[in-house]
C-alpha cells in the first residue's frame, strides 16, 4: 500500500508567505485534489512531495521512507508533472521517456516495450522519434503526462494537468486518471483550478488558502441538483420538496427522473421557467464560501 | 551510481550534439579552421617572416622553428574555442533547467544531486571537447599538408592541455550557470567575466608587480606556449622562442587545476548546499 505522511511541514514561499501543514495522511487507493487561489501553495506541496525541493521544516514520509533521510528511495515510486516543463528540445520524445524510466527503475530492462506502450497511451506513436522542438504545445503536455506515469509509479503528482491540453489531451488525461484509480496501490494528487476535473475524479479535495489547509471536502454531493430559474426565487415559495434558494437558483434533493419532471411542472405552474439543471457542486459552494470569508471573492 | 551517471551524461550529451548551438559552434570552428588554413598555407611564408623579424630572428629559420611558429599561431586562435563552447554548453546548462522549468523533473528523479551535477559537467565537457577536437584535428591535418610530416611530440601535450583547458572552462561555465535562472544571462556573464574582467585583473596584477600567471586567462595560454614560450598578452614577460620549460608548464597546470577545483566547489555549494531550487 502506498502512503504519504506529512507532519509539521513548513516552507517559505516568498515574502510573508509560508506553507504550513500540521498533519496530512494519505493512503492508497486515493485521488486527491488540491484547490486554492494562485500562490496558495498547491505547486509548493507537489514540489516538496516530489523531492525536487529539499529545504523545508518538518517531516515528509513517502511509503514509510523519510524524504530527508533517504530522498532517492523515497521518491523512486513517484512520478510528477510540475510547472509545465518545456523539456529538452534536442532529444526525441521516446528518448526522454526511456531516460526517465531507466533512471526511475535503475535498469534498462523492458524499456523499449514500456516506451512504446506509453507513446501509444499518450497518442504520440508517430512523433516518438521526432525531436521535442517539433512538438506542439498540446503534444508537449501529453509527453509531460507520459513522463509522469512512465515507470509505473505508485504516487503520481500532477500540477495543473489540464493546462495547454487539447481535446485529445483531455481524453489521454481521463484515461490516465481512470487507469490510476483502478490500481489499488496508487495515490494521485492533482493541483488544479478546474473544479469540473476535481469533482469528476477526486475522492477528496484539499482547499488551500495562504499556505494552509482550510478544509478537506469529501466529494459526495448525493442527488442534489441546482436549478437555475428565469427569475428571482420568492421568499415564501412553497414547493413539495425541501429546498434552499439563492438568488435565481434553488438547491434540491432529487432522486428519479419523475421527481425532476414533477418539480419542473410545479415550478412552471408557479410562473418560473427553467434555464438549466445541474448536479449540485459541494466543492464549488464550499470553495466560494471560504473565499468569501477570507475576503478573496469578487463583489458584484 | 555509475548507471545513473552514464544515463544522465549520455542524455544531456545527446541533447547538446543535436542542438543548434552545437551545429553553430561546429560550423564556426570549421570556418575559423579554414581561415587559419588559408592564413598559414598560402600566406604563412610572409607571416612567419614578419613574425620572426619582429623578434630580431634570422630569416633563415630552421624547420623546427617554422613548425613551432605554425602551431603557435593556430594555438593563439584556439584559446577562444573552449571559451565559446563553454559559454554555450556549460554556462547555460543549469540556468536552462531553471528557465525551462525542467529542473523539477530532473531533481525529482531518484538520483542524488551530485550525480546530476557531475552528469551535467561531463556532458558539457564532451560537447565542448568535441568542438575543440574538430579544430585541433583540422590543425593537425593542415600541419601535415604544410610540412609533409607529422608534428612533434609537443602536439600531444598541446592536445592534452587543450582538454584540460576545456575542462577548466566548462567548470567555470557550470559555476556561473548556478547563479542565473536565464541561459542568456549566464552565457553573457560568463563571457564578460572571461574576456573583460579577467583581462582587467591581469593588467592590475601586472601593474602591481604581482605574478600575472596567477590569473586564469594567462595560465590558459600555457596551451600554445608548449610550442613557443611567448605570451603577447602579458607585458614585460621574459619569454623565448623555445618551448615552455617543464616547471613553468607544471606551474600553469597547477593553477588551472586550482581554478577548476574552485569552480567545481562553487558549483557544488550553489547546486547542492544552497539549493538551486529553494
Amino acid at each position: 500500500m502506498s502512503s504519504i505522511v506529512v507532519k509539521n511541514l513548513s516552507k517559505d514561499m516568498g515574502p510573508d508567505k509560508t506553507l504550513e501543514i500540521k498533519k496530512l495522511n494519505l493512503d492508497s487507493p486515493r485521488i486527491i485534489g488540491l484547490l486554492g487561489p494562485n500562490g496558495a501553495g498547491k505547486s509548493t506541496i507537489l514540489k516538496l512531495l516530489s523531492g525536487s525541493v529539499e529545504y523545508f521544516k518538518g517531516e515528509i514520509e513517502i511509503n514509510g521512507i523519510n524524504i530527508r533521510e533517504d530522498r532517492q528511495n523515497a521518491v523512486r515510486g513517484i512520478g510528477s508533472l510540475i510547472e509545465n516543463p518545456r523539456f529538452y528540445q534536442f532529444v526525441s520524445g521516446g528518448h526522454l521517456l526511456s531516460f526517465i524510466s531507466s533512471i526511475r527503475k535503475g535498469s534498462d530492462a523492458g524499456i523499449h516495450e514500456e516506451v512504446a506502450s506509453i507513446l501509444d497511451q499518450i497518442g504520440l506513436v508517430k512523433k516518438g522519434k521526432a525531436l521535442i522542438n517539433t512538438y506542439s504545445t498540446g503534444e508537449l503536455k501529453r509527453l509531460s503526462l507520459g513522463a509522469a506515469i512512465i515507470g509505473d509509479p505508485d504516487i503520481v503528482l500532477l500540477d495543473e494537468p489540464l493546462d495547454n491540453l487539447d481535446i485529445l489531451g483531455e481524453l489521454v488525461l481521463d484515461n490516465i486518471i481512470n487507469q490510476i484509480s483502478e490500481g489499488n496501490n496508487k495515490i494521485l494528487i492533482m493541483a488544479s483550478h478546474d473544479l469540473g476535473l476535481l469533482e469528476k475524479f477526486c475522492d477528496e479535495v484539499i482547499i488551500l488558502i495562504d499556505g494552509k489547509i482550510e478544509e478537506t471536502v469529501t466529494m459526495d454531493s448525493g442527488n442534489k441538483k441546482i436549478i437555475t430559474l428565469s427569475g428571482e426565487v420568492q421568499s415564501n415559495l412553497s414547493l413539495s420538496k425541501e429546498y434552499e434558494a439563492i438568488g435565481n437558483e434553488i438547491i434540491v434533493e432529487l432522486g428519479e427522473n419523475e421527481e425532476i419532471i414533477s418539480l419542473i411542472r410545479e415550478l412552471n405552474s408557479l410562473g418560473y421557467k427553467i434555464k438549466k439543471i445541474n448536479d449540485y457542486s459541494v466543492l464549488k459552494r464550499k470553495y466560494l464560501d471560504i473565499l468569501k470569508i477570507k475576503g478573496l471573492s469578487i463583489h458584484h | 551510481m555509475l548507471f545513473e551517471l552514464k544515463k544522465i551524461s549520455g542524455f544531456f550529451t545527446l541533447n547538446f550534439w543535436n542542438s543548434r548551438a552545437f551545429s553553430f559552434m561546429a560550423f564556426l570552428t570549421i570556418i575559423i579552421s579554414v581561415l587559419m588554413f588559408i592564413l598559414t598555407f598560402f600566406t604563412f611564408g610572409s607571416i612567419i617572416q614578419s613574425f620572426v623579424q619582429e623578434g630580431g630572428i634570422s630569416l633563415y629559420l630552421p624547420e623546427q622553428l617554422k613548425e613551432a611558429t605554425f602551431n603557435f599561431i593556430w594555438g593563439n586562435i584556439f584559446i577562444y574555442i573552449p571559451i565559446l563552447g563553454a559559454a554555450f554548453f556549460a554556462a547555460g546548462s543549469i540556468s536552462y533547467e531553471l528557465e525551462q522549468k525542467t529542473i523539477y523533473q530532473l531533481l525529482s528523479l531518484p538520483v542524488s544531486r551530485d550525480v546530476i551535477l557531475l552528469g551535467k559537467l561531463i556532458s558539457a565537457f564532451i560537447a565542448t571537447a568535441t568542438i575543440v577536437s574538430i579544430y585541433i584535428a583540422i590543425q593537425f591535418v593542415s600541419f601535415i599538408i604544410e610540412f609533409q610530416a607529422l608534428p612533434s611530440f609537443n602536439f600531444i601535450t598541446y592536445y592534452l592541455l587543450a582538454l584540460l583547458l576545456t575542462f577548466s572552462d566548462v567548470s567555470m561555465g557550470i559555476a556561473v550557470s548556478t547563479f542565473f535562472s536565464k541561459q542568456s544571462n549566464a552565457s553573457i556573464s560568463y563571457l564578460i567575466l572571461y574576456i573583460v574582467v579577467m583581462d582587467i585583473v591581469s593588467l592590475i596584477f601586472q601593474a602591481s608587480g604581482l605574478n600575472p600567471l596567477l590569473i586564469k586567462v594567462n595560465a590558459d595560454r600555457i596551451v600554445y606556449r608548449v610550442f613557443m614560450n611567448l605570451d603577447p598578452y602579458v607585458l614585460f614577460y621574459g619569454g623565448s622562442i623555445s618551448p615552455v620549460p617543464i616547471w613553468q608548464l607544471l606551474y600553469s597546470v597547477e593553477i588551472l587545476g586550482a581554478y577548476t577545483g574552485c569552480f567545481l566547489l562553487i558549483a557544488y555549494l550553489m547546486f547542492l548546499r544552497r539549493g538551486i531550487v529553494k
